[in-house]
């Protein structure tokens, strides 16, 4: 699949990490040594009893045996109030952190220049938002706390180890091979499959995403089956490495079992002969066995949780990704002075090698009506997408008021220049919410703005006029409605340019009629650039060019073009033959 | 599940086993017996190494088989509602299914064998102990059940805190989805601070209900620490004071002592089994949600057959006769769906009212290609090629799409993307044609099929299509004059 967005680097990781963790330093330390409390106070249980083993090996009265467990049950009371405490601290903490990276990734989409959305997979980004989001929520909400409490754990387990008997807990030494070994096998292999899987993950969800979205389309042309098809082999793939990395994982499992066993046997041979040659006494041999079991729990959800930090870390990944493509900051010092338009021999290409567009010259002045014709793939979209300023030219310039139109600060651009594409979405929100994305305004503002596009009428019967529901899941809102709202936030964006790339051509013949009308009466007074193929209005355009090529071919009034009889004549021949 | 077994009864009898080498092996000084219960003690290493392995794989593959299932059957279902899914579900929420409830129901498959070893391993632990000390035994059989009864209770609100959380967060991934979605609009003419701030307005809403279920989660894992702890206490209360009295040797303290501790893990993963089980059934009623939708329309209980071959279509005064090719100008927008009954209406198709008919055998031979219809993502040749008589090159010739095709780098092989996004306007409605025409129905509605190309495109484009479907039922519903000079009829209202 067309992945185009990048992954962020295991250094832009630890950064992000870092500097969440030192933005919210309070509650991580509070987290953190709450946590450490509760261990300690957790380890002082198992010692208690320990000691009472030996206690009765050396022979102890019953009221010791009661005290302690008295005294035990007490402990363990506080480790429960700690370890409750400490959780609930680690989930106000990691819900602040989760929302902080679903926020962060949100405020990033948002600036991704356009030439990236463009190109960029919707289910790619999609899947990032969403189940990345959710892949970290498991990897960093539990794992910090769990992996430090366990480290906390083994760390004082393995203190208490050897001062009770050194020699004897020279026996755990043999689990240190073992571990490091599986750890060495295991982690190079599983990361980039991790990766991997995610990736295809995201491919499975676009594939959802498309399905879902094309339900009309699936069922006129019977693509059922098919797509359901694609949907499963996408998923056997996921599967596939998933089950891959389920091997792995297995198999390092296996091993820290192993890890697990190995040294008791160890402590209990050297126990043993250190027992027979009076180096250490029975009740220490066992404290130290005890001790390397109660070992192998944490050591086991250390692992266990640093995997699900790999998976917390590959998705992560993807997420920061996001924020590694600048946004298109522009340069906030430059005015444009007026809205003369100049493009100076401009060329560009979208893959390096494959020049659409071979040096187009072309002055547009304010309140001209351009109109750029020539057969489909002639370039007219891509000198519109330059006229924008949603792509910079390679070479050559593209300006406005005597200012590179791509440098331009997007909220500035916007007042200039507004590029109008056939592509359109009702968000899921309020009919006034899809309204005001250009900047707020009062009721009367949007009534005003429905009026100018025809489209009071349909927006008075909605049940709830500007507060009902539409869009995904709301009211179902026909094709050309979109277009009217579109258009009627054109109105409240208020532009002095416009660039219209066929925004109107893809609808059904009655509807585009009514949206002229809404058109034209959006155009009023504006500079427009339209991008057509219907040749209808071309007589009322002031100018027009023809596009072939790349290239501008022919450029002037409906009647130069006509008596010069080149292509645009021809075109216009053809039909109305 | 057998393998769920096999893990925990040996990790279950390696405190017995222990126990034994620490009072025959060590304590008596006989170093044979103690390398022998060694050599068991590695010998159990080695089958619960391997009872790990197959355990894991076994818990994963049930992960990876329900995942399966359950993507394929939310896909099915979503699918089968056809052109009322848009209307029916966000788009959002279908993908959410598939994104996070799945890992959430499929995880209770995968905890279902450690669940089962950990109810065995119990049974073998408390047995053994009952052989050992039958007032131990008891202890821990009635006392462990009970400890994991005990936080039962709380579950209730955990698993409305947890609804409530997922709730929430299906909002956030529905409005990150819209966000997405719509981008290139927000991006074009602003907005992206309202939608940010919009989101996060959700995300916080995420945020609270994470840290209620937090909480109770919290509150339990206090409970479920404590409650087993108890029994420890009392069972090696009890032992001591056993040993003490000489009931039992120090040996079987410690691996009483072990046991009792052992079994933390038991009750931890009914624990985690319970706590699973909530998730997913809070994300199995999402699912459900979309496996309960139903199409709008529905085929009547006795269908009538369409009659045989290319046949016409009638709707009040427009008729459009079999094997001709009708040109309609000006309609109002709904027409071209209730030709094709994706709305009822009174439609005749040779004689049988359509409504009568099968909605199946309506799709398959009437097919109404719009300009809202999708190009989906794949390679070229598979996604405009839909397989019937009209092949490939023919129907990429007669849309005038060759040269579209010719321009791309690996011809036909290349991958389309999304939506056809790396075509032109114009050359997205000729794939989208080419795919109508492969398509190859006895009646086809084409619904502004050329309102993206140039002029000469079009006429080359009319005049090929005219001759591709003579003899064919076509109705073009067109305010271009080109259609009209080869029209067999012409209407305009």
């Amino acid at each position: 699949m067309s992945t185009t967005l990048p992954l962020a680097g295991r250094r832009d990781v630890r950064a992000w990490l870092w500097r969440v963790t030192t933005a919210n330093r309070g509650a991580f330390l509070g987290m953190m040594s709450l946590f450490g409390i509760a261990t300690i106070v957790g380890l002082v249980g198992p010692q208690l009893l320990g000691d009472l083993v030996d206690a009765v090996v050396a022979g102890t009265t019953t009221w010791r045996i009661d005290v302690t467990v008295l005294v035990f049950v007490a402990v363990l009371a506080l480790h429960a109030v700690l370890q409750g405490w400490a959780r609930m601290r680690a989930a106000v903490f990691g819900e602040r952190l989760l929302a902080e990276a679903r926020e962060g990734m949100v405020r990033h989409v948002v600036q991704l220049p356009l030439s990236t959305v463009e190109s960029a997979g919707t289910g790619d980004l999609l899947s990032r938002a969403t189940s990345d989001v959710d892949k970290l929520d498991e990897g960093l909400r539990q794992a910090a706390p769990e992996i430090t409490i366990a480290s906390v754990t083994v760390a004082l387990t393995a203190v208490a180890m050897v001062v009770t008997s050194p020699i004897v807990a020279l026996g755990m030494l043999v689990a240190v091979p073992v571990m490091v070994g599986a750890a060495r096998w295991y982690r190079p292999k599983v990361l980039p499959k991790y990766q991997e899987a995610l990736a295809l993950w995201a491919d499975v969800h676009t594939n959802t995403h498309e399905t879902a979205e094309g339900g009309r389309t699936l069922e006129a042309l019977r693509l059922r089956q098919k797509r359901v098809g694609a949907n499963d082999r996408l998923l056997d793939k996921a599967i596939d490495v998933e089950n891959y990395c389920s091997k792995l994982w297995s198999t390092f499992l296996a091993a820290l079992d192993v890890a697990y066993l190995l040294p008791i046997a160890a402590i209990l041979l050297i126990g043993g002969l250190a027992y027979t040659n009076g180096l250490a006494g029975l009740g220490e041999i066992t404290a130290v066995v005890l001790y390397a079991r109660a070992m192998a729990e944490p050591l086991g959800e250390v692992l266990g949780w640093l995997d699900e930090l790999q998976v917390g870390n590959a998705a992560l990944r993807r997420i920061l990704g996001v924020q590694r493509i600048r946004p298109d900051d522009g340069d906030a010092d430059v005015r444009p002075v007026g809205t003369h338009i100049k493009v100076r021999s401009a060329k560009f290409a979208y893959t390096r090698g494959r020049e659409i567009l071979h040096g187009i010259d072309l002055d547009i002045v304010e309140g001209e009506r351009l109109m750029i014709v020539g057969p489909s793939g002639a370039g007219k979209s891509t000198l519109g997408r330059l006229l924008a300023g949603v792509n910079a030219p390679g070479e050559g310039e593209v300006t406005i008021g005597g200012v590179e139109v791509s440098s331009l600060p997007l909220e500035r651009r916007r007042r200039e220049v507004v590029l109008v594409t056939q592509e359109q979405h009702v968000f899921a929100g309020t009919l006034r919410e899809n309204l005001t994305l250009p900047r707020p305004a009062t009721d009367d503002e949007l009534w005003n703005a429905l009026r100018t596009v025809n489209a009071e009428d349909w927006a008075k019967n909605l049940p709830q006029q500007l507060d009902t529901l539409v869009g995904s899941g709301g009211e179902a809102v026909a094709p050309a409605m979109v277009q009217q709202i579109a258009l009627a936030r054109l109105v409240l964006a208020d532009p002095h340019t416009l660039v219209l790339d066929e925004a109107t051509s893809l609808l059904d013949s009655s509807a585009s009629r009514d949206l002229e009308q809404s058109l034209s009466a959006v155009l009023e007074g504006r500079t427009v650039i339209a991008i057509a193929h219907r040749l209808a209005s071309a007589k009322d355009a002031d100018r027009i060019a023809v596009m072939d090529g790349g290239r501008i071919v022919e450029l002037g009034t409906h009647d130069e073009l006509m008596t010069r009889k080149g292509s645009y004549a021809n075109l216009v021949e053809t039909l109305s033959a | 599940m057998l393998f769920g077994s096999l893990w925990m009864v040996p990790l279950a009898l390696v405190p017995l086993a222990i126990g034994e080498a620490i009072d025959q092996g060590i304590a008596a000084r006989n170093t044979p017996a103690l390398l022998l219960w060694i050599v068991a003690l590695l010998a159990l290493g080695v089958v619960l190494s391997s009872s790990t392995y197959m355990l894991t794989r076994c818990g994963d593959q049930a992960w990876f088989t329900s995942a399966r299932i359950l993507q394929n059957t939310v896909i099915r279902h979503a699918t089968g509602l056809g052109a009322a899914l848009p209307q029916k579900i966000k788009t959002g929420e279908i993908v959410a299914v598939g994104a996070s409830d799945l890992h959430s129901i499929a995880g209770v498959m995968e905890v279902a064998g450690r669940l089962t070893g950990s109810v065995v391993a119990f049974a073998v632990v408390a047995i053994t102990l009952i052989g050992t000390s039958p007032t131990l035994g008891l202890v821990v059989l009635v006392g462990i059940p009970l400890a994991t009864l005990g936080f039962m209770p709380l579950l209730k609100p955990l698993q409305k805190r947890t609804e409530a959380h997922r709730e929430e967060v299906g909002t956030a991934t529905a409005v990150a989805a819209d966000i997405v979605s719509g981008l290139r609009i927000l991006r074009g003419i602003g907005g992206e601070r309202q939608f940010t701030a919009r989101f996060a307005e959700v995300s916080q809403r995420v945020r609270q209900a994470g840290v209620a279920a937090g909480k109770m989660d919290s509150w339990i894992a206090g409970v479920a620490l404590f409650l087993p702890g108890l029994v420890i206490a009392l069972v090696t209360w009890l032992g001591a004071r056993l040993a003490l009295a000489g009931d039992i040797s120090v040996g079987e303290l410690v691996a009483f002592f072990g046991v009792s501790a052992f079994l933390n893990v038991p009750v931890g993963v009914v624990g985690e089994a319970v706590h699973r089980f909530n998730e997913a059934r809070v994300a199995a009623a999402r699912a459900c949600a979309i496996v309960s939708l139903t199409p709008t329309l529905t085929s009547p209980a006795d269908p009538r057959p369409l009659p045989a071959g290319s046949f016409g279509l009638r709707e009040g005064e427009i008729d459009c006769a079999a094997g001709e090719l009708t040109v309609i100008t000006g309609a109002d927008p709904e027409l071209a769906d209730r030709l094709g009954r994706y709305v009822d209406a009174d439609v005749s198709a040779g004689g049988v009212a359509l409504k009568d008919a099968d909605l199946d055998e309506v799709r398959a031979r009437i097919l109404v290609a719009h300009n809202q219809d999708l190009l989906f993502s794949g390679r070229l040749a598979d996604e405009i090629d839909m397989g019937r008589s009209v092949d490939l090159r023919t129907a990429l010739w007669v849309a005038d799409a060759m040269d579209v095709v010719d321009g791309l780098e690996n011809g036909v092989d290349e991958h389309l993307a999304e939506r056809g996004r790396t075509l032109s306007g114009g050359q997205r409605q000729r794939m989208v044609l080419a795919r109508a025409l492969s398509f190859d129905a006895d009646v086809l509605v084409l619904d502004e099929p050329t309102s993206a190309v140039d002029a000469h495109t079009e006429a080359r484009i009319v005049e090929r299509v005219a001759e591709l479907r003579r003899g064919r039922t076509t109705i073009v519903l067109s305010q271009s004059p080109l259609w009209k000079h080869v029209a067999d009829k012409v209407y305009t209202p």
